[in-house]
């Protein structure tokens, strides 16, 4: 059956929870009903710690970590355990990185409750000395699969995936970067090995769902939404998994609104989102679960896929 | 009637979940998205802790980039075919470059080749200060050294020749009638379609940027491991910890022959 909406579906639970018809819904929804979950991603932030000058044609006076806290912040109190991350790409762009190598936006972040990170090529720009040197400051994981840092200074540093619990729902995280090879210098990512992103998407979404019995499978990706190429971007993945349920991209800057849509290997519906660049915008995902039924729903319209780039 | 509509539907939903939920380990997830604009009307407050605690960071920032690294003897702007601002940054990187660059073969960089597109704004006479040369090359472009075959080579000063705007060199003379590079002069000597030559260019450029296909074939690729904007940068230091303005001239590196 199909719902026209998420609203008409949701009335109709209520009515089913509702008077008469209590037995009969709490045989239905005996396994704890509807957990919701609100998550809150950014990718190419760039280093962006101010909103844009007044004076900047596209996007005057906005953004900046300042505006994105007082949002979060609002979210938490609606939502206090909502997933907050971000997709790479957090470094470089304003003269902040330049002069403190990243240090403030790790701080930041962390005094925001970021979740986790993808590692963007970006990342790179200090060279892993440089990354190294901030990775203090950052209280939470930053997640790559497909990086074997193994021979360099990094070693141990990153992780493949986190898994979490927030609101009850079993979480499992998971990090894609992208093939430094002509896009970084090699001197700057030294004997980091990249591996193939498909391969350990499937190895690591089958880890997060079989091993760990994760209900939601989210990767944060800086591999790119999709490329006109055969190259590896956010759509292959999302085709090319079973168990991957939403891929927070980024490093194309696109702005994903609402979210796009891709069948699965199973032909199953998985979500990607990617909220421009510059911090200009936060991404938002409303996740409802509800136990015993298979199909997954979305309120989707069109997506509108602004400009973008690859930097 | 709608609530009777509904009532009927969440019947038959019931009947369905009931079904369902014979069978373990299945989701019903419903995933909806939206991008927030981060403007004054969605976040029309800043948060005043985060704001603080970049306030260290920026004042400090602010500071820095006011600081005056070096004066100008005059005012510096890109033109075409050479500029004052062409010459001046592409000596600076050249000399930069040939000072760090120690290749197993021992054989020195030739020439260099910049951008036009890629010096952002001019350099005033008078204090020259950091945030200014931010402007001035707000990219992260990485000082590479190309070593060119002599057709890859030949090609460049086709490519020059052809032209439209004044890409920053040194260290090279160039002629060019009728978009042919007529006279070529590469450290003082005539051009040898028999050696190759070795580039100091920036790995924006080497990767094929503007379109210069010629540094996608190099014989060999180094990076010089300094960014194009602190070789700027510590040459102004440099002049001024000497006592002197910093200066450029025009000499006729590129011209057009009648």
């Amino acid at each position: 059956m199909k719902f026209t909406s998420r609203r008409e579906f949701l009335k109709i639970l209520g009515i089913a929870g509702a008077g008469t018809l209590t037995g009969l819904s709490t045989f239905a929804f005996q396994n704890g009903g509807i957990r919701q979950l609100t998550i809150l991603h950014t990718n190419d932030v760039h280093s962006r710690l101010d909103p844009y000058p007044d004076n900047d044609p596209n996007y005057p006076g906005m953004g900046g970590f300042a505006r994105r806290a007082t949002v979060i912040r609002k979210h938490r109190t609606v939502d206090p355990e909502l997933l907050l991350v971000d997709a790479g790409d957090i470094l470089q762009g304003t003269p902040y990185f330049n002069m403190f190598g990243g240090k403030p936006e790790f701080k930041l972040m962390s005094k925001m409750k970021y979740d986790a990170s993808a590692f963007g090529n970006h990342e790179f720009d200090n060279g892993l000395e440089g990354f190294l040197e901030i990775l203090p400051y950052a209280e939470f994981p930053f997640l790559v699969a497909n990086y074997d840092f193994s021979q360099t200074i990094l070693k141990g540093k990153t992780r493949s995936y986190k898994v979490l619990v927030k609101n009850g729902i079993k979480i499992g995280l998971y990090g894609l970067g992208i093939d430094p090879e002509g896009l970084v210098s090699r001197n700057l990512y030294g004997d980091t090995k990249y591996l193939d992103p498909l391969e350990k998407a499937r190895e690591t979404e089958e880890i997060l769902k079989n091993q760990y019995d994760c209900e939601l499978v989210i990767c944060l990706s800086h591999l790119g939404y999709r490329f006109s190429s055969e190259r590896i971007s956010d759509v292959v993945v999302a085709r090319n998994t079973s168990h991957t349920d939403i891929i927070l991209g980024g490093h194309t800057h696109h702005l994903l609104e609402p979210p796009a849509v891709e069948k699965n290997r199973q032909n199953l519906p998985v979500y990607i989102g990617q909220a421009g660049y510059g911090g200009v915008h936060l991404g938002k995902m409303e996740v409802t679960l509800h136990e015993n039924t298979r199909e997954k729903f979305v309120e989707s319209n069109t997506i509108k896929i602004h400009e973008s780039q690859e930097v | 009637m709608r609530i009777n509509r509904n009532l009927c539907l969440s019947f038959i939903f019931i009947l369905f979940a009931g079904f369902w939920s014979c069978t373990p380990a299945l989701d019903h997830r419903v995933v909806e998205g939206e991008v927030i604009r981060l403007d004054s009307i969605n976040a029309p407050v800043k948060d005043s802790a985060v704001d603080a605690a970049i306030a260290p960071y920026r004042e400090q920032l602010e500071a820095e980039m006011t600081e005056v690294l070096a004066y100008s003897e005059q005012a510096m702007q890109k033109d075409s075919p050479e500029g004052l601002l062409n010459n001046f940054v592409a000596d600076l990187v050249l000399d930069k470059a040939r000072e760090l660059y120690s290749p197993e073969d021992g054989k020195p960089i030739d020439f260099c080749l910049l951008n036009y597109g890629g010096l952002r704004t001019s350099i005033p006479e008078g204090p020259v200060t950091r945030g200014r040369i931010f402007e001035l090359m707000p990219f992260e472009n990485e000082i590479v050294v190309i070593t060119l075959s002599p057709e890859r080579t030949r090609e460049l000063f086709q490519y020059l020749a052809e032209s439209q705007v004044g890409m920053p060199v040194s260290g090279i003379r160039l002629g060019i009638k009728d978009n042919e590079p007529e006279i070529i002069q590469i450290q003082g000597e005539p051009f040898d379609p028999d050696r190759s030559y070795k580039v100091v260019t920036s790995d924006y450029l080497a990767g094929g940027g503007d379109r210069m296909d010629f540094f996608l074939q190099p014989q060999k690729s180094e990076l010089i491991g300094l960014r194009i904007r602190d070789a700027i940068i510590q040459h102004l230091e440099k002049q001024h910890e000497r006592g002197k303005k910093i200066t450029s001239q025009l000499d006729g590196r590129i011209y057009y022959k009648d």
